[in-house]
């Protein structure tokens, strides 16, 4: 077990040197580069120009410039912002709470309530429930989760305000007047988590629904069926097999779960790492915008991870080899 | 049958014809499958007038809204439905139906050339995977894995900030980012097609490695292709809708069914239509062109069942 996580984390490290060398290229392509201000600039001295460059330690070439900005960012350094001049590390570590806070709660209630429709749907196949529980994976599985997000402040924000309807706030954390009271806080969180986790429930039902159906057609759920086992105990024969491949959706959900939560802190601006982006990349923040590609990606490689060990504990035919 | 015939098919003349008669059998079975469902049916039609609207956009403006998709009038902005503007206008006045038809040609020109840059870079690198196996195998597929876990959506506002991406460029960006899950379905399939009994006869009979791939094994990995590909335009439109909403896709004053919809969240106190009516058009498309995957996923492969 300790040498397959190992193992695993070792294999995580070309990867993320794979993500970082490309990040780390493509903001090199970057037309201009950062003096191109300097060298335009009539009352600059070329050899100032030069100075800076040197300075900054951006004549040497373009690997060692690779290789200390790489040695940076193992020490927690992700340079700064060229916007405000900030610790980028630091405006990043604020934002990450806020980010895991919408994602997990999201995750938390797509699975709390997915798992059990998807299995309903299962064992009623074909049924009226299943039909209407496909027909609401199929929709909401086409709809832009941005509009999403816009139709849900249009309805419970604006349109039941104007109702005289008790109506929910359309954005933000918390109200500045009731500085941050936990109920204030928790009403500001329905929209943002509804509109990341209703369309994450679709394709956890569905998967939910074909992991199931999948188990209740194996050899093992007749034989329980035929030597007279309850329904109930039946079902969880089959619910805890499939539970295997709905861990595994886990993992390759993770970089969906930021790209959604990245739109929908947009629309409700939530201060998490996607609205940063967000800022970031409309006031062309390049090295914030790198530091958070690489940032995110890392998030996700080691959730990947997890997911992967929590699989191993679940199933003991996975070998740690 | 099918693969008796390949086997047969390095031999000219008379198997030849076996093969061209095996193929409209095969593909006229599917389509009597795919006939069978109704709803698909609908959608495929409803798919099909949106294409044909969209290649029929300027003749829409002149002769059925009458205006053009960028012209301008302040005294009319925020107008609500009704004559001559049927689906209102825009903060600008710009008449709402006819941004929405020329939006579609944005939308639908873009989702068909990504995917067809992405199941062109995605059946290659995925067919020298399965079929060379190795360390072409491993590049191949651990690149797959590092781009599978960057959260796409960072990397896709990384790049469009970084080159002022056009309808062109846009394409290809998002085309970069996903021609993984073909390239690995692709792979797969190859896989096991590789040591099939038509395959090692052809080689036997001294077929290059190209001509193995294009004549023999890719040939047979068709269906998958085609259903990944109609799914994967669904997926494709709401990328390019997404960026564009977020002001990083198709920039004004063309107009994409995305960026109508970024300044509209600042007027549905006005106009609730401005909102709705983009957001629609997309959900409609991405809804007709994922039933109409569906179901000819289960025309192609009738083994699969309806799940």
């Amino acid at each position: 077990m300790r040498r397959y996580v190992l193992r695993r984390v070792l294999e995580m490290v070309p990867l993320v040197l794979v993500i970082t060398a490309i990040s780390f290229a493509l903001i090199r392509a970057v037309p201009g580069g950062p003096l191109s201000a300097f060298e335009l600039d009539p009352s600059i001295k070329p050899e100032d120009v030069e100075r800076i460059r040197r300075n900054l330690g951006l004549d040497r070439p373009l690997y060692e410039q690779y290789l200390v900005w790489l040695w940076g960012l193992l020490h927690g350094d992700l340079g700064r912002s060229l916007v405000t001049g900030r610790d980028i590390a630091e405006m990043i570590a604020t934002r990450v709470p806020n980010t895991l806070l919408l994602a997990v709660l999201a995750l938390a209630i797509q699975y709390v309530a997915a798992i059990p429709i998807g299995v309903y749907a299962a064992l009623h196949h074909r049924r009226a429930f299943d039909q209407i529980s496909n027909l609401y994976a199929a929709v909401v599985h086409a709809v832009p989760g941005f509009w999403l997000g816009i139709l849900l402040i249009l309805v419970f924000s604006v349109q039941f305000q104007s109702w005289g309807l008790p109506w929910l706030p359309s954005g933000g954390m918390f109200t500045i007047a009731t500085a941050g009271a936990l109920d204030d806080r928790l009403v500001h969180l329905i929209l943002p988590t509804a509109a990341l986790a209703i369309p994450g429930m679709a394709g956890l039902i569905r998967y939910t629904r074909s992991a199931m159906l999948e188990q209740l057609g194996q050899d093992y759920v007749r034989t329980a069926r035929a030597k007279g086992l309850r329904r109930p105990a039946v079902t969880l024969h089959a619910f805890r097999n499939s539970l295997l491949p709905i861990v595994t959706l886990l993992g390759l959900n993770l970089p969906l779960l930021f790209s959604g939560a990245l739109v929908v802190e947009v629309i409700f601006q939530w201060p998490g790492m996607g609205q940063l982006a967000y800022t970031a990349a409309m006031q062309r923040d390049y090295t914030v915008l790198m530091a958070l590609v690489v940032v995110s990606s890392v998030l996700v490689v080691v959730g990947n991870l997890l997911a992967d060990v929590v699989y191993g504990l679940l199933d003991p035919r996975v070998g740690y080899s | 049958m099918i693969d008796v015939a390949r086997q047969l098919q390095a031999q000219p003349a008379a198997v030849v014809q076996e093969v061209d008669e095996a193929e409209p059998g095969r593909w006229a079975s599917v389509w009597r499958r795919f006939r069978g469902d109704y709803v698909a049916l609908a959608s495929l039609v409803v798919a099909m007038l949106l294409v044909v609207v969209a290649l029929a956009a300027p003749l829409i403006s002149t002769y059925v809204t009458g205006f053009e998709p960028q012209q301008q009038s302040l005294l009319r902005a925020l107008r609500p439905p009704g004559a001559p503007n049927y689906l209102g206008t825009d903060e600008l006045g710009r008449d709402v139906l006819t941004r929405l038809v020329y939006g579609a040609r944005v939308s639908l020109g873009v989702a068909a050339l990504t995917v067809t840059v992405a199941l062109t870079l995605g059946a290659f690198l995925g067919s020298l995977a399965g079929y060379y196996g190795g360390w072409v195998d491993s590049v191949i597929m651990r690149s797959v894995d590092a781009l599978q876990s960057i959260p796409s959506l960072f990397i896709l506002i990384f790049v469009s900030v970084i080159f002022n991406v056009g309808p062109v460029s846009l394409a290809f960006v998002i085309a970069s980012l996903s021609w993984t899950g073909i390239s690995r379905l692709v792979r797969a399939e190859v896989l096991s097609l590789r040591t099939r009994d038509f395959v090692v006869a052809a080689r036997a009979l001294g077929a290059s490695d190209a001509r193995l791939i294009v004549h023999h094994v890719m040939p047979n990995v068709v269906p998958v292709m085609i259903v990944w590909a109609t799914l994967a335009v669904g997926n494709v439109i709401l990328s390019e809708a997404t960026l564009s909403y977020l002001g990083l896709g198709i920039q004004p004053p063309t107009p994409s069914w995305g960026n109508m919809l970024t300044n509209a969240q600042q007027y549905f106190y006005r106009s609730a239509t401005l909102v709705i009516a983009p957001g629609l058009a997309i959900f409609v498309t991405v809804l007709v062109v994922n039933v109409v995957g569906n179901a000819l996923r289960d025309a192609l492969d009738p083994r699969l069942g309806h799940r």
